[in-house]
Formats: C-alpha cells, sequence, structure tokens
C-alpha cells in the first residue's frame, strides 16, 4: 500500500455537519457578513521570532550582498543576504549582524531593534514554537535580517497609526513609502508573505486605520508598543479598555455574558484580535484579548503585557472591574491529554487591585 | 451575506462563478454557495485541526470569501479551490491545533489499529491506523506549505492545478511540494520514529 493510501486512511474524516451546526455557521456569516470590513487572519503574535523560520525555510536566498545604508528613495537597502544560513550561535554574533544590516533597513524616527533582539537573546522556548528561533539552535543570519525586516515593518506600521490619528500626512505617506519597499524587497527574497506585508500596505493606501490596527496586533516585542516596561503595559492597558468597552456596549444592547462570543466580538470592534481557549497560539498573547470563559457574573477579558503582566477585566452592564491575573491560560487539552481544543478552563480568577 | 437566504438559487446548473457574480448585486445568493461547500469544507477544516474549532473556522472562511466575493476570478468552473484556499490560510492560524490534532490521531490509531473493530475491517484503514504514527511524525515535521499541499492533494483529491489555484503557487511548485513530502512520509515509514507529547520525533 502506497503512502498515499495510508495517508488517506488516517482518522479524522467526518460526516456532514449536522443541521444545527450549519445554522450556527450560517448565523455567523449573516452577522459577518453585514459589517463592510472583515478582520484578517490572524496570525501567530510571535510570527517576529518564529514565524520567520518558515519563510526562510522555503526561500532561496541570493548568495550576494548589496547592503547599503537607507534613504528615502529606497526604503529597504537590501538586495542580498550574504551567507543567509550563517549559524547565530551567541548574542555576539547576533549583535553583529544586527549591527550589519541597520543601516540598510530603516526604522522611523527614534525606533530600534533593541526590544526585538532582547527577546530573541531571551526567548524561552514557547509552545508552539521553533528551535529555529533560537540562538544556537537553528537561528541564522537569514532569519535575523528578515525579522529584522519585520520589526521595521511594525515600527512604520505604528508611526502610520500615530500619524493617521494626528492628521500627519507628510508621517503617514512616509510610512506608506517605506513599507511599499519593504513589500518588494519581501517579494523577491521570499516566495510567501507571512508577515501579512500586502494586507497592511493595502490598509495604508485605503486610509484604513482599523486595518493598519489589525496588522499590527501581531507585532509583540517588535519595540512597536514601546521600549520600556511601563510603556509596554500601557499598550497592553489600552487594548483591554477598549475591549471591555466593546464588550459593555454589547451587554448593555442586550447581550448576554455567554453569548460574548469571537463572532460578536470581532463584528463589534474588528481591529482587537480576540481569541480565545479555541485559538492559537496561547490565549492572551501580547497583541490579542482573551476572552474567557463565563463565570455568570459578567465578561472576563485579558491582555497580556510583553512585560508578561496579564491584565484582566470583569466586564458587566453596570462596571468595569481591572485587575491582574495568574492564571495559566495556556491551551489546554482533555483530561486524557490526547483531545485537543478543549474549554476546559475554570473561571479566570482576576484580582481587582485596579491599573 | 446579508440574510443567507437557503432558498435562494440552488439550481445546480448554476455555475459556483456564476453564483458568486450574482451575490455582489444579490448578497442573499451566496447563500446557495454556502450550501454548496460548506459540508466539504467543514469536514477539511476538522480533519486538520478538530471538530470544535471546525465549526468556527469554517464560518469564517464563508464570511471571509463573502468579504472577498468581488475579487473572485473564475479560473475554475468551482469555487471551491478557492475556499480551500481561504480555509488553509485560516488553519494556518491555528498551528498548534493542527499539531495536537495529528497527534491524537497517531495516538488513537496506534490503539485501535492493532485491534481493529468491525467497522475498521477495510484493508487499507488498518493499515494505516497502523502507519499512522510513523505517518504523523512525517506531516509534522513536513514544511507547512509542503503540507497544505499533500493533504488538499491527498485527503480533498484536489488536483494539482486545483491546490495551487487554492494555494496560490504554480502548479510546478505543487509538484515539487507534493513530491518532496511524499517521499518524506515514504523515508518515514521505513523508520520506528514516533512522535511524543510535544510532537518530538
Amino acid at each position: 500500500m502506497d503512502d498515499l493510501e495510508l495517508l488517506k486512511g488516517l482518522p479524522g474524516r467526518i460526516g456532514p455537519p449536522d443541521v444545527e451546526t450549519k445554522e450556527r455557521m450560517r448565523a455567523v456569516v449573516e452577522a459577518r457578513s453585514a459589517v463592510s470590513r472583515v478582520r484578517r487572519p490572524r496570525r501567530a503574535a510571535t510570527v517576529g521570532t518564529l514565524g520567520i523560520a518558515a519563510v526562510i525555510a522555503a526561500a532561496s536566498l541570493a548568495a550576494a550582498i548589496a547592503v547599503h545604508p537607507w534613504t528615502v528613495d529606497d526604503p529597504i537597502a537590501l538586495q542580498g543576504i550574504a551567507d543567509p544560513g550563517g549559524p547565530i550561535s551567541s548574542k555576539a554574533d547576533l549583535e553583529a549582524v544586527v549591527a550589519e544590516f541597520t543601516p540598510a533597513i530603516r526604522l522611523p524616527d527614534g525606533g530600534s531593534f533593541e526590544v526585538w533582539v532582547q527577546r530573541q537573546e531571551s526567548i524561552p522556548e514557547e509552545a508552539g514554537g521553533s528551535a529555529s528561533s533560537m540562538i544556537g539552535s537553528g537561528l541564522n543570519r537569514g532569519i535575523v535580517v528578515h525579522g529584522m525586516v519585520f520589526v521595521a515593518q511594525c515600527q512604520w506600521g505604528q508611526r502610520w497609526l500615530d500619524a493617521s490619528s494626528g492628521g500627519d500626512q507628510t508621517g503617514t505617506a512616509q510610512a506608506l513609502r517605506v513599507v511599499a519597499g519593504i513589500n518588494d524587497w519581501f517579494r523577491s527574497n521570499a516566495p510567501d508573505d507571512d508577515f501579512g506585508t500586502s494586507y497592511l500596505l493595502d490598509a495604508m493606501r485605503n486610509g484604513d486605520p482599523v486595518g493598519v490596527q489589525s496588522e499590527e496586533n501581531i507585532c509583540g516585542y517588535t519595540g512597536s508598543w514601546g521600549s520600556t516596561p511601563a510603556q509596554q503595559d500601557t499598550a497592553a492597558q489600552g487594548r483591554l479598555t477598549f475591549a471591555a468597552e466593546t464588550a459593555q456596549r454589547y451587554l448593555r444592547n442586550d447581550g448576554d455574558t455567554d453569548t460574548f462570543s469571537l463572532a460578536a466580538a470581532g463584528n463589534l470592534a474588528p481591529d482587537i484580535d480576540w481569541t480565545n481557549s479555541h485559538l492559537q497560539p496561547a490565549p492572551a498573547s501580547p497583541g490579542a484579548v482573551f476572552i474567557g470563559p463565563s463565570s455568570g457574573e459578567g465578561v472576563t477579558l485579558v491582555a497580556a503585557s510583553e512585560t508578561g503582566t496579564q491584565f484582566c477585566a470583569v466586564v458587566t452592564v453596570a462596571e468595569v472591574q481591572r485587575g491582574t491575573t495568574t492564571n495559566d491560560l495556556s491551551t489546554v487539552e482533555n483530561a486524557d491529554g490526547t483531545a485537543v481544543n478543549a474549554t476546559v478552563h475554570g473561571p479566570i480568577t482576576c484580582n481587582p487591585e485596579g491599573w | 451575506m446579508h440574510a443567507v437566504n437557503k432558498t435562494a438559487k440552488t439550481a445546480t446548473e448554476v455555475s459556483d462563478a456564476d453564483l458568486i457574480r450574482e451575490s455582489v448585486s444579490d448578497p442573499k445568493v451566496f447563500g446557495s454557495l454556502f450550501d454548496r461547500h460548506v459540508d466539504v469544507i467543514h469536514g477539511y477544516i476538522s480533519r486538520r485541526v478538530g471538530a470544535p474549532l471546525a465549526e468556527e473556522l469554517t464560518a469564517e472562511t464563508f464570511a471571509r470569501a463573502f468579504a472577498r466575493r468581488e475579487s473572485f476570478v473564475a479560473l475554475h468552473d468551482g469555487a471551491s479551490p478557492w475556499l480551500f484556499g481561504i480555509a488553509t490560510n485560516l488553519v494556518h492560524n491555528a498551528r498548534r491545533a493542527e499539531r495536537r490534532q495529528l497527534l491524537a490521531y497517531g495516538k488513537a490509531a496506534a490503539v485501535s489499529g492493532d485491534q481493529p473493530n468491525e467497522f475498521d475491517q477495510a484493508e487499507a484503514r488498518v493499515d494505516a491506523l497502523r502507519a499512522a504514527p510513523r505517518l504523523v511524525a512525517a506531516l509534522l515535521v513536513l514544511d507547512p506549505g509542503d503540507r497544505d499541499a499533500l493533504l488538499l492533494f491527498a485527503w480533498q483529491d484536489l488536483s494539482y492545478k486545483e491546490v495551487g489555484v487554492a494555494l496560490g503557487i504554480p502548479t510546478g511548485t505543487v509538484a515539487s511540494r507534493i513530491n518532496r513530502s511524499r517521499r518524506r512520509l515514504r523515508a518515514s515509514l521505513g523508520t520506528d520514529a514516533v512522535p511524543d507529547a510535544e510532537g518530538t520525533v
């Protein structure tokens, strides 16, 4: 028996969904189609570090190198990466590559690779992670450079948002020009657009802050949300505040705590990266807002900061109780350890110390 | 799909492309496309990431398809490659779920494959169950793009050309991805490698 036949015979083939399931799906589609904007696909918040490996693995990068300082007319001055497979075995190796390529990758004024570098140097073996992102364990020059370009993309996206909200047309135009250059470079150096650059570019061109924000939601650990712990915590609190307002609006319009689902939330605020225990990566990764299981007392939301603090809010019609939680919100398995995507989290304990 | 109408045009003689075109001016028509494809899309997603997540991602697939219907390009008579492409992108967002789902297949098969019951007598199924742990191990280490191509081809019976449409890659690339994946699968069948709980082989 050949491999294809064996593959076809693997378990998992199921019959059509039952009528109730179809109707639920139909209802979601109906609800979603009633709004003009569709949220961007959710991608791993760790794409800036871990997802890069997939791009590199598929890319056959040019061996030639042409690195020269960035100019306004040449937003991404990289033409190729010499020795892209060259291993990064130490922090010194990493910092040397960053120093080598920094002149060729333009960041907004005040931008820095520092947060991202620190993350690379301390990155834990995260669930869903990849060894290819770790120093001494698969990280190479190509991955680092692509990561740096992604950092630039994130910071320019944030720059566009700031400029847009401030009515700074020069700023939005500059950000658009740079991101277009990134896209051109990515397209010639990697076969896949795992960084969502095209989506970001479209949103910028359309003057669509919701679309740009959707792309920025995956920019954890790139420095886009601040370089200090206080700034990073503030960013997470801002996301959670907006999410709590959204949930409260839902409840005040006769919504129920049990029905504040991803679909309902996404309809109300498509620029928030809503997640729950059925979605990956781990709930409440920085940039996302986690909808906890209903406790009957209110809608519990969690937003994790890049500092590791998990801010939470319990939302009712009358109030929003703010606090932090230390509950492990990693996606868990059923008791037998084999089933997947089970919602078995108990109620989240949101310690109401405020923030 | 404002108010998806189950009783909207469902005549099978109307092509998917026509339905999509018509749905631009009459969103209710999109309901017919939903009815036509929801079973197979749900089945595909379920097999890749598990039933609990499948419902949500299937709905999301059609919601996104609706939002993008004006940009649909009728390279094929049917819309299924296009829908599979959207679904596959959503599956990418759930890579951990996919990994755990594959591991669950391996574990389930390791038990039932040794003791096939009356419903599992088909030779192919029994063989597959016994080989499942090694197949799963091989699938887990495939490049995601390679795995997409292989599973669309093997599980959904898409042609190379249709896989190419779904994934937005040339047919030649589809062929190379599938060939490369199959080589790795075949190689794995000659080993005893079995993934542990974390998918490490």
